[in-house]
């Protein structure tokens, strides 16, 4: 299997080896990251697919520092607005939905400056929170709510028994609650 | 109808939550992959801890039992030197008559011949395993690696520290000759660098006029710092908005680098060329649009909206961002990398006082 660099240097060649490479390097790591999120075995794949793609297109001329997690992220994302579509978009299907679908790419972008501000600030208070966690507790969380992860898979990985993983994340859960409240975020 | 309508809401706060852990920082998910491999050393020496011990006492007993017989071997034929054969070769010399001269020389010790010339695959074996550590296998390389497919978190390399891991490197002498050196502090030193607040930035002497006083709204400042260890002055400054980030470098240099002819906006104009950028930015022009340099008399809002480009990337925000350097009077090199409106950026420049 190739380095890292070596995958870049395919991808700023456009050599489409770059695609067989990564997938060969981080199919399974991104597939397990949709899986957790989708636990539909065609979505998953096609969300790591779709991460080839984006990656593709980005470097160059993007040449991230940590390949496994510059497309860890790009899953994740994909695989999170494919479970949103899926569960709070639900307004049956057949042509109804395609119209509604083509539809929808001519209304605009609805977010507000406003609110992309409010996720950003939402998004530097997770860090925030996240760097005063103790380590174990953070590793925990995030093995839990950014990979979503099961209870026993955080259990195993950890070695820690299967309550103290959910103590864990209850008390991080109320602090994280208690910390967004002080800092006058309603979520 | 209000307890449905209030579950959908929380299930939709959640959903902002989840995403906007996509933003987490980079360094705290590494350091949960690298926890958990190093987790499983334990698990795995506790599930197999009979199995290890019943190894070791076979091992312990086979040294012994080997160790006996050459001990018996040994005093059976060196009975008159009171050692093994093994000592009476490694600490004696053994004279030998030769054919030709019919005289007895002193010989080298056979134990001695036979020290590392016996043994050549094993040599190479080992400088090929640490070749495969070596410096093209650096530390970010081992990072990088660690989610690998065929490489389970459960691997012993796992376990090594990052000094560990890079603890060997191969270098080649003036003849060729493969060298194994220990790397040091001073093969891989961390770059010198002063820490600084904002107001010791602005206070800076020389480069201190250059720190803006007008930022995008919402951006506060993260860190200020100055390279010691170079020999031009620096000062380099970072504001961040949430995922968003601004950084400003600022470097009094003696050789300045080319600026771009304004008037040939093929060469910095991000917005003439599509993405994927390998595919239509021709090559002449790849380096000026990856990295352009505009000239401080050149360079005009129009510019900046040259640069600052907005993508819809899944999970991300829209913000424009952009790169760019501008070379100033005085040979002051800024230089520019973020996110913010054109309009924003260019009101940061207008605000700093000796640009």
């Amino acid at each position: 299997m190739l380095r890292d660099t070596e995958i870049l240097d395919l991808y700023w060649t456009r050599n489409e080896q770059a695609i067989l490479e990564t997938q060969r390097s981080y199919g399974k790591y991104c597939y397990s990251i949709a899986w957790h999120i989708l636990h539909i075995r065609e979505d998953s794949d096609e969300c790591v697919n779709d991460t080839w793609l984006k990656a593709w297109n980005a470097i160059p001329p993007k040449r991230p520092g940590r390949l496994a997690l510059f497309l860890g992220t790009i899953t994740r994302n994909l695989a999170l607005d494919r479970w949103k579509e899926k569960h709070t978009m639900k307004r049956g299907s057949g042509e109804i939905a395609l119209a509604l679908d083509e539809l929808a790419e001519c209304v605009p972008d609805m977010r507000s400056t406003e609110e992309a501000v409010e996720a950003a600030e939402l998004e530097r208070l997770l860090n925030e929170f996240l760097h005063t966690l103790p380590e174990r507790e953070c590793n925990v969380f995030l093995r839990r709510y950014w990979y979503v992860e099961e209870y026993s898979e955080i259990a195993r990985r950890y070695g820690m028994k299967l309550n103290t993983v959910k103590t864990s994340l209850f008390r991080t859960r109320a602090k994280l609650r208690e910390y967004l409240e002080g800092e006058g975020v309603l979520v | 109808m209000k307890r449905k309508r209030k579950e959908t809401d929380l299930k939709e706060q959640a959903i902002r939550l989840m995403e906007a852990l996509s933003g987490v920082d980079e360094e705290l998910l590494e350091r949960c992959e690298e926890n958990g491999a190093r987790a499983k050393a334990p698990i795995l020496l506790r599930r197999y801890a009979k199995s290890w011990a019943a190894v070791l006492c076979l091992a312990a007993v086979g040294v012994a039992g080997w160790g006996g017989y050459r001990l018996v071997q040994g005093t059976g034929k060196n009975m008159d030197s009171g050692g093994t054969a093994y000592e009476s070769m490694v600490l004696q010399p053994v004279e030998v008559e030769t054919a030709e001269e019919g005289m007895l020389s002193p010989q080298k010790p056979e134990a001695d011949i036979e020290g590392p010339e016996a043994f050549p695959q094993e040599e190479e074996g080992n400088s090929a395993g640490s070749g495969s550590s070596g410096p093209e296998n650096g530390i970010d390389e081992k990072k990088g690696d660690k989610y690998r497919n065929n490489e389970s978190v459960t691997d012993g390399d796992e376990n090594k520290s990052p000094s560990q891991e890079g603890a060997q490197t191969e270098e080649k002498s003036a003849d060729g000759e493969q060298l194994d050196r220990p790397i040091t502090d001073e093969a891989c030193m961390a770059v010198n660098t002063r820490s600084l607040t904002e107001e010791e930035a602005r206070n800076d002497k020389t480069l201190g006029g250059y720190v803006p006083v007008t930022l995008p709204r919402g951006y506060v400042f993260e860190s200020a710092s100055e390279n010691l260890d170079s020999r031009e002055e620096n000062l380099r400054l970072c504001w961040t908005r949430g995922m968003d980030s601004i950084t400003l470098s600022f470097t009094r240099t003696e050789n300045p680098p080319d600026t771009v002819d304004a008037g040939k906006p093929e060469t910095y104009d991000e917005r003439m060329y599509t993405i994927p950028y390998a595919e239509s930015v021709p090559e002449e022009y790849r380096q000026s649009v990856n990295d352009p340099v505009f000239a401080r008399e050149d360079f005009s809002l129009e510019m900046i909206e040259s640069r600052m480009i907005s993508y819809s990337d899944s999970g991300d925000t829209d913000t424009p961002r952009g790169n760019f350097r501008v070379l100033g009077s005085g040979g002051v090199l800024v230089q520019f990398s973020g996110r913010g409106t054109a309009e924003e950026i260019w009101e940061m420049f207008c605000s700093m006082e000796d640009f």
